[in-house]
């Protein structure tokens, strides 16, 4: 990874110096300018009962390292087919790179350019972008995750056709306030048809390319790796690796199936499941191999009044696609995979989340709502995921019943039955699949146009991992401007075999720890700022597919967003 | 837009230049094995932990280099604040206030296993400590590499009856130099049989080798010597008293002493000589 900014400083400075000159000729014409704030503070408070320590937050003795964040701030202004984006990054004793760790920087996160003339778009700095829905190659943003993937070079767009547009971009893969090494290019073919005016079928094919050039350091690291393979172990090198892409929209009245496939070319990458003979005679896990990839992805919906049907299946096969193969966990992913579950949103049902895997996974999922009525709807949705020899990694039965009362009162609940293979997602070794049965229930209640009360409640029956959980939130709603949230996670019934549980430092008998939850929330307008004291079990955090085990976290978070 | 022959022929086209736009690449040449021949002994010190799924992995990586260069590696394996916490099942906590000192000093790093080689912060490498096992000898080997600027000789007498330890550590420059330069001494322990985490089992009978037991000097070493003048020796004794163990641990015969020369330039501190030597001679 090799620090950037003057190559990015140089690329700003010349398109300024550009958009200064046109826009002279324009001054009349004063364009948009907008712009958000998001600004995150920790105050972490050690506590060793619920594993919160460990860390530089809550170890150091200096009462100043127990505080951290991060802080975002952006700036686009649009003005005559000219567009330019800033934004400025600050991280500051900052856990959100590694849960475990400390990190401080400040630097330009993004600057970018884009000018449109009629057809033609072209666009330089970061730039964020996708190919289909993102097999072969994603440029995007997740803060919570640190995922930053932008491409720091150029792209270009061109509109052939009215039906017809072709892009290609080329560059860098950003990491933090620099690149990773290799080089990313692509282009990518994307149209729209439709089959007369009366047709009720339309197409949106597309088709997509990206090429990997690994940079010489890289290579030589690899030779050096490679070289020391024995026998038959022993794989080729190269420098480049293409993916390509094969995508379309099918739309025919009240169907729409969207499919895509992927292909790898032949490449390398490290396999934390594949044997390597050491000189010793000793396997150990962790090899590189060098093997073609594939995914094939398929989402068909139904939707009309009061009806929504989807089913969707993704088979996955050795499709890790980094700018750099000696990367690992969330690093350096050029592509994305659509996650095959369902995202659920309440604190139970989401703490056991799957990753989506990219060496070797078959899943499918299916998704039905249904509105009976004005006043009662339901959900139901099952997802299975195995990998390709057939373990299980994930299933999920869930379903959800609405049911509203005017404006007045909304009762909902469900009921979501899961099997979690924890030892895969979360590499923890000998722990059996995680079976969890959560009921759950939510009632808000509007006493006025501006008073509500949201009553949330779940409870969780396991036997793995940390047990049987209870959660309750109240959240009370004055609008428009106050939010205050009372809630708790309760450890009802622990579980005696998990080392992860806490326990008693003198019986080592296992605790039923409550872990609370109080908070405010101020809103005016577009801007929101939070206060709120936390306990939190360590647990799974994902975006998209795309997750990683945060440890437990007790202390005070102040969070503020702002948007103009 | 309605779907005219035009525009098929026109995508068909596009789509055919877009798969085939990929060139013929030739594989890259991989050469055999290196077999360095050096007078430089390198130090790796390892971050490691009996609840960290992957470390076997890298400690299988460090026995390989050793195998490979037995007489031009130490190691030391630290068992810190990190996926260090005993097993259930665990006889021993191999964890201690120097050793975790010794990990923290090492930070940021992102995950176990890592490895310090000759405690340097390698400019293609983001963290001192790296944490990808592969690249360890690609380090160790650039370090074999370079010249050697020291010998580093020790000798060893210890006492059986007082458990009276006494280390003598000799340093003959083959450079003329002067700045500021550092020792430091460890004890480590090996062939000790207990629990270790290894993928998705324990290992309940792993045998875990190099533990960083203790060390007689400040973890960043002690101050040794402001200048080198060659083949003048630069020379300093340790003495120490093994302590006793019920739990069959500091069993001397499987104690080794880790001895190693830095040098200072302003934060870097950098290993230039190792040497290694049992307690029982």
């Amino acid at each position: 990874m090799f620090d950037n900014n003057c190559y990015i400083r140089y690329i700003a400075l010349g398109l300024f110096v550009w958009m200064s000159s046109t826009l002279a000729l324009h001054a009349q014409d004063k364009g948009v300018f907008s712009g958000g704030v998001e600004m995150n503070i920790n105050y972490f408070q050690r506590d060793s009962l619920i594993g919160a320590v460990g860390t530089p937050q809550y170890d150091s003795t200096d009462v100043i390292d127990h505080y951290g964040g991060e802080l975002w701030v952006t700036l686009n202004y649009r003005i005559k087919g000219w567009e330019i984006g800033v934004r400025g990054d600050l991280f500051q004793n900052s856990n959100l790179r590694d849960p475990n760790g400390s990190y401080s920087g400040i630097g330009l996160g993004r600057l970018s350019v884009s000018k449109r003339w009629d057809k033609l778009e072209l666009s330089l700095g970061h730039i964020y972008d996708q190919i289909g829905s993102g097999l072969i190659y994603r440029a995007w943003e997740s803060r919570p995750l640190f995922i930053d993937n932008a491409l720091v070079g150029g792209a270009i767009k061109y509109d052939l056709t009215d039906y017809l547009t072709v892009r290609a971009f080329a560059g860098k893969q950003k990491w933090i306030f620099g690149v990773n090494p290799g080089e990313i290019s692509g282009v990518a073919l994307d149209g729209f048809f439709s089959f007369g005016t009366e047709s009720p079928l339309t197409i949106s094919p597309g088709i997509g390319f990206v090429n990997r050039r690994k940079d010489q350091i890289t290579v030589d690291e690899l030779v050096d790796v490679v070289r020391n393979y024995i026998g038959d172990e022993r794989i080729e090198l190269g420098y480049n690796n293409q993916a390509y892409s094969l995508y379309n929209t099918l739309t025919y009245k009240n169907i729409t199936w969207y499919s895509e496939l992927a292909l790898k070319g032949i490449e390398t990458f490290r396999d934390p499941n594949e044997l390597k003979t050491e000189v010793t005679g000793v396997r150990t896990f962790g090899k590189y191999v060098r093997e073609r990839g594939s995914v094939i992805y398929n989402s068909i919906s139904y939707a009309r009044k009061g009806l929504g049907i989807t089913v969707e299946a993704k088979r996955t096969e050795n499709f890790n696609f980094r700018s750099d193969p000696t990367l690992g966990l969330n690093l350096g992913l050029i592509n994305f995979m659509p996650p095959m579950n369902r995202q659920n949103t309440y604190r139970l049902t989401a703490r056991y989340s799957p990753a989506t895997q990219d060496l070797s996974e078959i899943a499918y999922q299916f998704d039905l709502s249904y509105k009976f009525n004005r006043k009662l709807s339901a959900n139901v949705n099952y997802s299975n995921i195995k990998t390709l020899d057939g373990t299980t990694l994930y299933r999920e039965y869930f379903t959800e019943w609405v049911y509203k009362q005017k404006r007045k009162w909304q009762l909902s609940g469900g009921l979501q039955i899961q099997n979690y293979n924890q030892e895969v997602y979360e590499v923890k070794p000998e722990v059996p699949l995680v079976k969890t049965i959560t009921p759950f229930a939510e009632f808000l209640y509007r006493f006025t146009r501006k008073k509500s009360l949201r009553i949330e409640t779940q409870y969780m029956n396991t036997d793995q991992d940390f047990g049987s959980w209870f959660f309750a939130q109240l959240e009370l709603g004055l609008a428009p401007h106050w939010i205050i949230e009372l809630s708790g996670m309760y450890n009802s019934d622990p579980n005696e075999n998990s080392s992860s549980v806490p326990r008693d430092p003198e019986t080592k008998e296992v605790l039923n720890i409550l872990y609370p939850t109080v908070g405010v929330t101020y809103i005016h307008h577009s801007n929101r700022l939070s206060l709120r004291y936390v306990k939190q079990v360590e647990g799974i955090v994902c975006s998209g597919g795309i997750c990683r085990l945060e440890p437990a976290f007790s202390g005070v978070r102040m969070s503020f967003s702002s948007t103009f | 837009m309605y779907l005219t022959m035009k525009s098929i022929i026109f995508t068909t086209f596009a789509v055919i230049l877009i798969i085939f736009s990929s060139c013929r690449e030739y594989p890259i040449e991989i050469p055999s094995p290196k077999e360095i021949i050096s007078n430089r002994v390198v130090l790796i010190e390892e971050l490691t932990g009996v609840s960290c799924p992957n470390c076997p992995a890298g400690a299988e990586k460090v026995e390989a280099l050793l195998f490979d260069y037995p007489d031009n590696v130490v190691a030391v394996a630290v068992h810190g604040k990190f996926l260090s916490k005993p097993l259930d099942i665990s006889a021993y906590d191999f964890r201690n206030q120097e050793a975790e000192e010794l990990e923290d000093s090492f930070k940021p790093w992102l995950g176990k296993p890592a490895a310090a080689i000759n405690r340097i912060h390698f400019p293609d490498y983001e963290f001192q400590a790296i944490d990808d096992v592969d690249l360890w000898r690609t380090y160790v080997e650039q370090e074999l590499e370079k010249d050697n600027e020291l010998v580093l000789e020790l000798a060893q007498n210890y006492n059986e009856s007082t458990r009276e330890l006494v280390i003598d550590v000799t340093a003959i420059p083959v450079i003329n130099e002067s700045g500021e330069y550092r020792i430091g001494v460890v004890i480590t322990e090996g062939d000790i049989v207990d629990a270790q985490l290894d993928q998705g089992e324990i290992l309940p009978a792993y045998v875990h080798n190099h533990v960083f037991r203790t060390m007689l000097t400040d973890i960043e070493g002690d101050p040794f010597t402001t200048s080198w003048t060659q083949n003048e020796p630069v020379e300093k004794q340790f003495s120490f008293t093994v302590p006793t163990s019920e739990d069959g641990l500091w069993n001397t015969e499987h104690l080794e002493v880790v001895a190693f020369i830095s040098r200072v330039d302003g934060d870097r501190n950098e290993v230039m000589q190792a040497a290694k030597i049992k307690v029982e001679g």
